[in-house]
């Protein structure tokens, strides 16, 4: 029965050419010497007798040496991403695509075929009956004329009191007019990932940013607000133009208001 | 431990630790860090580029035992002394090496001029971040773990094992079931396929002076 011999510590810590081998100069560089072949061995003083005398060897030892600091440094942080799950890295979606829902045509389509087939009789009838309405809208037409005139001629439609109802009624419809505006979604608003974001003229006067587009409008009405109005010429708003959307990082505004002019 | 098994450089560190004020530190911690006079001196010739009976070399050594010593105290108790020593040693060469530079900044620029493949101990004497290096930490932590995952598993799992844990050659082997020599050669190759990693990470010029 042959078994494999087993190698010296003399095999293990030196190459055939004398000089220490990459077991030898590993295990010393991490401490290990003593444990890799034993105190009871002359292998280890002769290893460490050939380190002193020997430049090549040093040198080496000195690489090991800095190379086992590095990886204690860096195995930590590399072990995160090695360990971590792959899952963890979702595909990334297009910028396009996040906001962008999928057109529900199988629900628009059974819709409209229910409403053409309900109603279907009904437009039926009214088509039929189109030409006789036109007809009688075209008779009553001078009879709703004068009836019109007659409102506007009556004494409670003129003077004073009529022309400020018109101008209420008039601010009404425009205040109207104006919330529907405000209430519609628009690219980059709250609803589709904007943020608030202070401009640079305050903290209260603020400026709606999504995704790299100067949108929205100030609340209140302060300076930045009346020159984005007219086009976005805040040099905030400019810079983050030209830095494709990225802001700056901002002061507090007690500092600001203290900076002396350069 | 080690210095029961060197005279000649135990000789030697002692010398020079002798020669040295001694502030903090019982005996036992004296004959430690003498012991680690020749890994000390190995480190600083490394960085620095020299001989090891080179006088720069001799003096960070001394340096490094002088601060070793003299800052005793602040090695919090269980803290092993060694990769604190060699920290010291890492720092001090560092510093030297700059320093060196700085008062011979012809022959440095025409050094970095000339130096076409340049070795990759100047990627690793310094682990402190540049600033670029900093915004490229998290690229750079992947490439190494891309590094450990290329490793077998076997490989890899010593290397977390002493690198990340702290076990040691011989709770390693028996753990893998392999010889401790067997430990050292995957240690030693598993680093250098770090340090590869970690030279493809960062380009060559773009390195700090």
């Amino acid at each position: 029965m042959t078994t494999t011999p087993q190698p010296s510590p003399d095999q293990a810590l030196f190459e055939p050419d004398g000089h220490l081998s990459e077991i030898a100069l590993t295990s010393i560089a991490d401490g290990e010497l003593a444990e890799l072949v034993g105190d009871a061995t002359k292998a280890p003083s002769m290893a460490l007798t050939h380190l002193e005398r020997c430049e090549r060897c040093s040198h080496r030892l000195g690489e090991a040496a800095l190379l086992s600091m590095t990886a204690t440094d860096l195995v930590p942080a590399g072990a995160a991403f090695a360990l971590a799950p792959a899952a963890e890295e979702a595909p990334r979606v297009p910028e396009g695509q996040k906001t962008r829902r999928p057109v529900p045509v199988a629900a628009i389509a059974a819709a409209t075929v229910t409403a053409v087939l309900t109603a279907g009789p009904s437009l039926i009838d009214a088509m039929r009956g189109l030409h006789a309405t036109i007809t009688e809208g075209i008779a009553m037409a001078p009879f709703l004329g004068r009836l019109m005139l007659a409102l506007v001629r009556a004494p409670w439609g003129q003077g004073p009191v009529a022309l400020a109802a018109k101008v209420v009624s008039a601010l009404v419809l425009v205040m109207i007019g104006l919330r529907v505006a405000r209430a519609t979604p628009r690219p980059g608003s709250l609803q589709e990932g904007g943020v608030w974001e202070e401009c640079e003229d305050g903290w209260s006067d603020r400026v709606l940013v999504g995704s790299g587009r100067l949108g929205g409008g100030a609340r209140r009405g302060g300076a930045g607000s009346r020159r984005r109005a007219r086009g976005g010429t805040t040099r905030r708003g400019l810079e983050r133009r030209r830095s494709g959307g990225v802001a700056r990082p901002r002061q507090p505004p007690s500092r600001r208001g203290r900076e002396a002019p350069r | 431990m080690l210095q029961t098994v060197m005279p000649r450089s135990e000789r030697g560190g002692a010398a020079l630790v002798a020669s040295l004020p001694a502030p903090g530190g019982g005996v036992g911690f004296r004959q430690q860090t003498a012991a680690l006079h020749p890994v000390v001196r190995a480190v600083v010739a490394c960085v620095l580029g020299e001989r090891t009976d080179h006088p720069d070399v001799e003096d960070c050594t001394h340096e490094v035992l002088r601060r070793a010593l003299e800052g005793a105290s602040r090695l919090r108790a269980g803290e092993p002394l060694r990769p604190w020593v060699l920290g010291i040693a890492r720092h001090v060469a560092v510093d030297a090496r700059r320093r060196r530079r700085r008062e011979r900044p012809m022959d440095a620029s025409a050094a970095v001029d000339g130096d076409e493949s340049e070795s990759w101990i100047d990627r690793l004497v310094d682990p402190s971040p540049a600033p670029d290096e900093r915004a490229a930490g998290a690229e750079r932590a992947r490439r190494i773990g891309a590094a450990l995952e290329g490793l077998a598993a076997p490989q890899r799992e010593a290397m977390l094992l002493f690198h990340v844990e702290g076990v040691g050659y011989q709770r390693i082997a028996e753990k893998l079931g392999v010889p401790m020599g067997t430990v050292a050669t995957w240690l030693s190759r598993g680093r250098r396929s770090l340090a590869d990693a970690l030279a493809e990470a960062a380009p060559p010029k773009a390195r700090r002076p």
